[in-house]
């Protein structure tokens, strides 16, 4: 971790002491100052007196459960980055999470390297102290209005006639603009079946979707395709609470 | 069935039109009419009547008694297998849920393990077959929550073509390095016009053909063959997915489509045994019939009919 000065610190929180354990040395490896919460009053408890610069925070724990701590914490106006590990893993699940406040998600079981990238990601994703993307309910790109509550896209005020997994594709690589997403990576998270689809799937909506938003590969004003890597949204989004 | 319709129908309306006829001719004087029962006078014609009506209406409501209590009986076994399959939801969800907490913190160990340069050769080669059955584990998982999403999953529908989706399907299957040289022949209806497009969810429809095709593959030889045929009839598109592999055995017949179930052939074989419910699951979200033909050393026809979109 060369390009970090400071080593950022993590609290992660999960009752299961041998994750707990395996968890921090992982991101103490990659580079993180780790510090360890077992349930969620530590949790919070910690994030009051110590400021950790992210939280990697379990959903399903006893007393106060992950979404618990993360609706205390965005109540209290505290905007500390948290990615959730859930364990169930529907699309509607996963979307509650992120609406919840949560700045990313990730599916137990996840790959170690995944998490690593993620936590990088929201780090550099993130703005101190203002409200996620994630957490709001419009996204907000030119002409281009993404309504998350009602699933509904609109360009220049005309409604755009989408599949939800075309919404699903242009959600989540707005939310995670400027960062380029692989097919894998959409198929994992909008679809849920990352072996069995083929990545195809993903050409395909995103061809829907370039449709709907009078988009040119060539000179895209939203949807870029890097060529062996995937895609990523090019244009500057905008949250709206 | 038809034997059993006409004679149905023989025995409701015989008797009634027998009672009429003989009424009528009695009352035109062809038979006698007045039957005298000891100090009694019957008006024969009626009696012709009330008899015959009274036999076709037995017949009758006999039947629809029958029918009645079948579907009495067959919707309380429908409902019996149907709680039945929710129970075993339940519990495969809740396996998949107890699964992932173990499963996370094995992959975490073995990150930790592979990142530390101090493994002995031996070593290396005991984390490798840790990765490879923490990869089943891990696959096993992945197949329990697809079938518990499509639980409660609604259709993507679009206008799709289902050529594409078997074409997508096959070309996905020899991905799998050991199938990549592999034959799969395909016969698509084309002439005098191609299968018609259906309206349905192509992702899930390609994971399902997917599937069929990769079983077919998967429990034949190099030497055997593996088709895929679809043709339409109007109403429905009928795809069959056929080989010529080892068939499965009929007392095995009745399981193969429950969650986790494993045939004797397929115990050496990767797979969770999920497959197959995963595939019918797909095939009634779309309205769809899925039956399965074999014949033991002769091989296995899959076929599945989904209706067309109205043109």
């Amino acid at each position: 971790m060369v390009f970090h000065m400071v080593r950022q610190n993590l609290l992660i929180v999960d009752d299961e002491s041998d994750l707990l354990a395996e968890l921090s040395s992982l991101l103490e490896r990659a580079g993180f100052e780790v510090w360890k919460a077992t349930d969620g009053e530590e949790a919070l408890a910690t994030v009051e007196a110590r400021h950790p610069d992210l939280v990697v925070l379990d959903v399903l724990m006893p007393r106060m459960d992950g979404r618990e701590v993360l609706r205390q914490l965005r109540a209290s106006g505290d905007w500390t980055p948290v990615i959730l590990l859930t364990r169930v893993g529907t699309p509607a699940e996963r979307a509650l999470s992120l609406q919840e406040g949560a700045d990313d998600y990730l599916n137990k079981p996840f790959e170690p390297l995944e998490l690593i990238a993620r936590v990088q990601a929201v780090l550099r994703r993130t703005r101190r102290g203002s409200l996620p993307l994630s957490s709001c309910r419009r996204l907000i790109s030119g002409d281009l209005v993404l309504d998350r509550q009602t699933r509904q896209a609109r360009l220049a005020g005309k409604e755009l006639p989408l599949t939800s997994r075309a919404f699903g594709v242009l959600e989540y690589l707005m939310l995670h603009a400027p960062d380029v997403v692989s097919r894998e990576r959409l198929l994992d998270e909008v679809w849920g079946w990352s072996y069995a689809v083929g990545t195809r799937a993903v050409d395909i909506r995103i061809t829907e979707l370039r449709k709907a938003l009078d988009d040119h590969p060539g000179t895209p004003r939203y949807i870029e395709t890097l060529v062996g890597q995937g895609y990523c949204f090019v244009s500057e989004v905008e949250g709206q609470a | 069935m038809n034997g059993n319709r006409l004679s149905l129908f023989l025995w409701a309306v015989v008797p009634a039109l027998f009672g009429l006829g003989g009424s009528g001719l009695t009352r035109l004087g062809m038979i006698p009419n007045l039957v005298v029962m000891g100090r009694y006078h019957a008006d024969l014609a009626a009696l012709w009547l009330v008899a015959g009506l009274s036999i076709s209406l037995l017949v009758v409501s006999a039947w629809a008694g029958q029918r009645w209590m079948e579907k009495r009986v067959s919707s309380a076994l429908a409902e019996e297998r149907e709680g039945q399959a929710a129970d075993r939801r339940r519990f495969l969800r809740r396996l998949d849920h107890e699964l992932k907490n173990p499963l996370t913190t094995i992959c975490l160990g073995i990150a930790n393990l592979r990142s530390s340069s101090q493994l002995q050769a031996d070593e290396v080669s005991s984390l490798e077959r840790i990765v490879h059955q923490t990869q089943r584990l891990h696959g096993l998982v992945e197949d329990l929550r697809r079938l518990a999403e499509l639980d409660e999953a609604h259709l993507d529908r679009t206008r799709t073509s289902l050529p594409e989706i078997l074409e997508e399907s096959v070309l996905l299957a020899q991905s799998t390095p050991e199938w990549a040289a592999r034959a799969v022949n395909m016969k698509l209806q084309q002439v005098p016009w191609p299968v018609a497009h259906m309206w349905g969810d192509r992702d899930l429809l390609v994971v399902a053909f997917r599937n069929l095709v990769e079983n077919a593959l998967k429990f034949t030889a190099a030497s055997d063959q593996v088709e895929v045929r679809a043709m339409d009839d109007g109403r429905y598109a009928v795809v069959e997915v056929a080989d010529t592999g080892p068939g499965i055995a009929p007392d095995e017949m009745p399981h193969i489509f429950d969650e986790l179930f494993r045939g004797r052939n397929a115990r050496e074989l990767p797979g969770s045994g999920l497959g197959l419910a995963l595939v019918r699951r797909i095939v009634s979200l779309h309205g769809g019939r899925i039956d399965v033909r074999s014949r033991i050393d002769q091989g296995t026809v899959v076929r599945v009919s989904l209706s067309l979109a109205e043109a």
